[in-house]
């Protein structure tokens, strides 16, 4: 603070603009902003929840969502028969649909985050590739990736799940090659931006090889920009992967996934509709809450929007 | 501009020919056809015989080379399963799905214009907080279970519409309502994003001092200079049309392009495959023209340049 007292803007004793500024910052943490935003509140704590159930569900509901109870076939919404785990109704072989939620948690965001880590990494080092290099290697590349972004992806999905078998790898492998443009793209752009800087010119001077300036230099750059991109393509697969596991070569049996359970409760629609009913709302509550916090995270950081929300805290 | 449109234009045909190139060799991966078309109990000469008339015995890089020279005869090959030409089968399939996509795209366009303007007038106003998150939420809903609900409430317990099928204009209302979903959320999120960086420009303030009616100044200074953001992410939308589309048409039964897609991948109907993907590329292309053409139409800055 007083290094920042004594710049030349400012006559010794006043407080200078930067300091006030750091202030501000430390004064009020992003907690402090959240706790005033009801519905981030509830998005925040609903992916909390999310999170105890991919890591306690199996182990609390795993033997209840995979065992047949015939006695409780179709159980009804709203049931308390055979206890509360039968409130969401059952589905045709009799489990809890509760439980199979719960259960399912785990592999539906595990196949959804490994996709999206994988995309992010792969497509960010292609990216760096090919705005350093440029030229040829890096025409080459973007018009590969223009290729995979013009063709439809849930199409590219198709043709290789039935090529080969939906495993839970495959599966993953085909969600991240399809996200992979997005990354390639912006991991470029902010190369060639990046590269022309005085930083790069400096490193390069001093002996720096190009990997060691593509990992030191400008990769630290460029990670922010791609983890702000992570958080709402994790949602975007989500919903591929159960489009895909509706469309039945996604996740298969005994596997447990939303997408999955949804595409078993179709054919109930008339007789039992909340065997599809539930599992889609937890997809629909689950992607809204990460697209609501990634939302916020983005307004929260964004000086053109953080003033309202500093103006708001001050009325 | 002339020569920006061929230079997007000679890109795009590099793009094609490698997205031709990756199909042909992707479909084939999928297993022979003769598996699914011949009876389980079928004798080995008779499968034999099967790939012979078919030509899949010949080695791929023959295959590839009839397939990539009938391109320019415009000879997209014969469909396996209904024995006629695959282009004609993807053409038949394309106005039902174009008039989807196009009714689609109009109403989520108009509708999230409304509602994106409307939610800029205040951020983080009542109605601004509101509306950002239902668009959140309906660009967050999985499309095939919105269409099942729906099937369920309007078409099974109302009666109201019809379950699926094709038909007069009661069997567009409910896939037209679940695919307008999605990029009314999305486009909403975006005008209003450009609206409220329009809103603080100087060239609004001077509008309203000269005593400009607001409405005016929101939809005629602010929301032609957000116009271009919106733009973008209709594109995509528009452009992307298709992902959504294979699922909703399935459900619907709706005779589109999708639908068709799906079931050819399933039935191995390799020409009917690359016809679809060659097509809806070149769809694709058209519309990125157009796309182009509008940001030109609309930004002064592109057209001079």
């Amino acid at each position: 603070m007083t290094e920042l007292n004594n710049t030349r803007d400012n006559p010794p004793g006043a407080p200078s603009i930067q300091a006030e500024m750091v202030a501000t910052r430390t004064r009020t943490p992003y907690l402090y902003f959240l706790i005033r935003d009801p519905v981030a509140v509830l998005a925040a704590l609903w992916l909390l929840f999310l999170l105890f159930c991919a890591l306690f569900g199996e182990w609390l509901f795993g033997d209840l969502a995979r065992g047949m109870n015939l006695a409780a076939r179709a159980a009804p919404f709203g049931t308390t028969e055979g206890g509360l785990v039968n409130i969401l109704g059952a589905d045709a072989l009799g489990r809890p649909i509760l439980a199979r939620i719960i259960v399912a948690t785990r592999v539906t965001l595990g196949i959804a985050m490994a996709s999206a880590i994988a995309a992010l990494i792969i497509g960010t080092l292609i990216g760096l590739w090919a705005g350093f290099k440029g030229g040829w290697t890096g025409r080459v590349i973007m018009q590969l990736s223009d290729v995979l972004q013009s063709f439809p992806s849930i199409l590219l999905a198709m043709v290789v799940l039935y090529m080969l078998s939906p495993s839970p790898l495959n599966l993953i492998l085909v969600l991240a090659v399809g996200q992979l443009p997005v990354y390639i793209r912006v991991a470029r752009a902010e190369v060639l931006e990046l590269r022309e800087r005085l930083f790069v010119d400096a490193a390069r001077v001093i002996g720096a090889r190009p990997y060691q300036i593509i990992a030191m230099h400008i990769g630290p750059m460029v990670i922010p920009t791609v983890i702000n991109i992570v958080t709402i393509d994790f949602a975007l697969i989500m919903l591929s992967e159960s489009s895909l596991s509706f469309l039945g070569i996604g996740v298969q049996a005994p596997n447990i996934t939303w997408g999955l359970m949804v595409s078993q409760g179709k054919d109930y629609l008339e007789t039992a509709w909340w065997m599809a009913f539930f599992p889609g709302l937890m997809i629909m509550l689950s992607t809204l809450s990460i697209n609501l916090m990634a939302n916020w995270t983005r307004r929260i950081r964004d000086p053109r929007e953080r003033w309202r929300f500093e103006r708001a805290k001050q009325a | 501009m002339g020569n920006f449109v061929l230079a997007r234009m000679a890109q795009s045909l590099i793009s094609l020919i490698g997205l031709v190139v990756l199909v042909f060799f992707l479909v084939r991966l999928t297993g022979s056809p003769a598996d699914l078309y011949l009876p389980d109990d079928a004798s080995e000469a008779a499968r034999q015989e099967y790939i012979r008339i078919h030509g899949l015995d010949r080695p791929m890089i023959v295959q590839f080379w009839e397939f990539f020279s009938g391109l320019f005869r415009l000879d997209l090959g014969e469909s396996l399963r209904q024995a006629r030409p695959a282009a004609q089968i993807v053409l038949e399939a394309y106005p039902t799905s174009l008039k989807l996509a196009g009714l689609t795209m109009l109403i989520s366009v108009i509708g999230a214009v409304l509602l994106g303007v409307w939610a800029a007038v205040r951020p983080t106003g009542l109605l601004d907080r509101v509306i950002s998150i239902l668009s959140l939420a309906s660009a967050s809903a999985p499309n095939f279970w919105v269409a099942l609900t729906l099937i369920s409430v309007f078409a099974v317990w109302l009666r109201v519409v019809p379950t699926s099928g094709i038909g007069g204009w009661e069997y567009w209302i409910l896939p037209i309502t679940v695919l307008t979903l999605r990029p009314l959320g999305l486009l909403a999120q975006v005008v209003r994003e450009a609206m409220i960086r329009a809103l603080t420009a100087p060239y609004v303030r001077t509008a309203k001092s000269k005593g400009v009616p607001f409405r005016s100044v929101l939809f005629v200074h602010a929301l032609r200079n957000a116009s271009l953001p919106i733009l973008t992410m209709a594109g995509n939308q528009a452009v992307g049309f298709i992902n959504g589309s294979v699922v909703i048409e399935s459900i619907f039964g709706f005779p589109g392009v999708g639908k068709l897609m799906i079931d050819a991948i399933q039935q191995r109907d390799f020409a009917v495959v690359q016809a679809g993907v060659v097509i809806t590329a070149v769809v694709i292309f058209l519309m990125n023209i157009l796309i182009d053409v509008a940001y030109a139409l609309l930004d002064p800055r592109i057209r001079h340049k």
